[in-house]
């Protein structure tokens, strides 16, 4: 195993832990378009406790521009907005607070 | 079939199709945003391109440069509003305007697909099928005294080509412009984490390819620009009765618009073949059904009212728009918002109150089962 392989297994254990632990809430709204990959986020965030990451894997181009200025907005930490793979984005949210 | 109106369709398409992918357009997410997240990004753009294509196109016409006299469109007070109304609701349960489901479909998504093929399915259904008697019951026009074409300027006693009507153009293409930059640039032109083009570059592109519509349409004999309703029932008619004197500049103009996203998707890495889960493609469908309804009875949609009609200030495109907005607010309101959820928590509680006024009802009859066993 190659170092880069080897950080990126630690890395993926990593988020794995901390999604049992609860700390990384995931929400797939792939194959949705407007408005739900917003309204499910807005819905999903509103569950969260202060300061807890919620990532959201999409695949629909508007809502990567909707979300983050959404989020930002509403004093949310915008994280991360990566691809994932061919026409597939993640988005990672951190809920204000905490 | 003129081919100066397939290579100049197919361009003006393409761009179209390519500003409207990027700029990530739709006036379905316009309309909604601003109220329910508070964000008039895209409603910005939408005015702004509204903007530039009415100032452009009263100057070229003003200076002479327009070929010809452009058309209006009709005012049909009860066909503009309840199309326009049904039209606005169909788009939510859709998922996006016309337009905006055209390019979802250059991007592959099936959802939009389906739509778009209730859309046109119902434009023919409502033109010359079982709902023509709706269209013909509703669409009167008021009796007009002057014989001018039914525009803000005639209503206000301007006649068409006066000095007075291009001072009221200007003021209101200025005005609209003003907001847009006004409130636009306060906020800045670009978003930290955008893909796209924003919002400044997405409605001046959009104003010029909507004024290249005007210029190069009515070149082939159609005096009017972008339009999305006509187009989608020109390609139904000529698949069902093989008549190609149905297509015309806009057919192709409509071609050009899905292929111009595609490309623009395919660019970007953001094309691919996506599907919406199960209960979503059947509501996809039903938006379909529903804008295909409202746009034919109405005679134009969100662009061909909501954004070229108003270039000539028609009063049958403000109405079809204003009850766009309001269909809009109504569906969102009711599919995402508070009333909704109050209809929910309604509904919740009846059926509750149904089962309890059921079950004791089951019990008694299950005691006396047992009873008479």
């Amino acid at each position: 195993m190659s170092r880069v392989e080897a950080k990126s297994e630690a890395l993926k254990e990593l988020q794995e832990l901390q999604e049992k632990a609860g700390k990384v809430h995931t929400l797939d709204v792939r194959g949705e378009i407007c408005p739900y990959p917003l309204t499910e986020t807005k819905k999903a965030m509103a569950r969260l406790e202060p300061g807890e990451v919620l990532e959201v894997l999409l695949d629909y181009p508007l809502s990567l521009e909707t979300i983050p200025r959404w989020a930002e907005g509403q004093g949310h930490k915008v994280l991360k907005v990566e691809e994932r793979g061919p026409a597939e984005w993640r988005i990672v949210l951190k809920k204000s607070g905490g | 079939m003129n081919a100066w109106a397939v290579v100049s369709g197919l361009i003006v398409g393409l761009a179209f199709g390519y500003a409207l992918q990027r700029g990530r357009f739709c006036v379905n997410t316009a309309f909604r945003d601003v109220v329910f997240i508070r964000d008039g990004t895209l409603l910005r753009t939408w005015a702004l391109a509204v903007a530039v294509q009415l100032l452009g196109l009263q100057l070229l016409m003003h200076t002479g440069l327009f070929p010809a006299e452009p058309d209006v469109p009709p005012l049909w007070p009860a066909a503009n509003a309840l199309g326009g109304f049904v039209f606005g609701m169909g788009m939510v349960l859709a998922g996006g305007c016309a337009s905006g489901t055209c390019y979802r479909v250059g991007e592959g998504m099936l959802g939009s697909l389906l739509a778009l093929l209730g859309f046109g399915l119902m434009t023919v259904v409502v033109d010359r099928g079982a709902l023509l008697p709706v269209q013909e019951a509703l669409r009167w026009s008021p009796s007009s005294s002057s014989g001018e074409a039914p525009t803000l300027a005639a209503l206000l006693g301007l006649s068409g080509g006066s000095a007075g009507q291009l001072l009221l153009a200007l003021g209101v293409g200025g005005l609209v412009l003003l907001w847009a930059l006004w409130t636009g640039l306060r906020r800045g032109v670009r978003a930290p984490h955008q893909r796209g083009w924003p919002w400044l570059l997405t409605g001046v592109a959009l104003g010029l390819i909507g004024l290249a519509a005007w210029v190069g349409s009515t070149a082939t004999g159609r005096a009017y620009g972008l339009s999305i309703t006509g187009p989608i029932r020109s390609w139904f008619l000529w698949l069902v009765t093989g008549d190609a004197g149905w297509l015309d500049w806009g057919s192709w103009a409509l071609v050009g618009l899905i292929a111009g996203a595609f490309v623009a998707a395919r660019l970007h890495g953001e094309a691919k073949l996506r599907v919406p889960p199960p209960g979503r493609t059947l509501q996809a469908l039903g938006g379909g059904l529903l804008m295909g309804f409202g746009a034919q009875l109405a005679g134009g949609c969100n662009i061909g009212h909501g954004f070229t009609g108003l270039a000539v200030l028609s009063l049958g495109s403000l109405l079809t728009t204003v009850m766009i907005v309001l269909g809009a607010w109504t569906a969102s309101a009711l599919l995402f918002g508070a009333p909704g959820e109050r209809l929910a928590a309604l509904w919740e509680r009846l059926t509750a109150q149904a089962r309890r006024l059921a079950q004791p009802q089951a019990q008694t009859q299950a005691q006396q089962e047992e009873g008479s066993r």
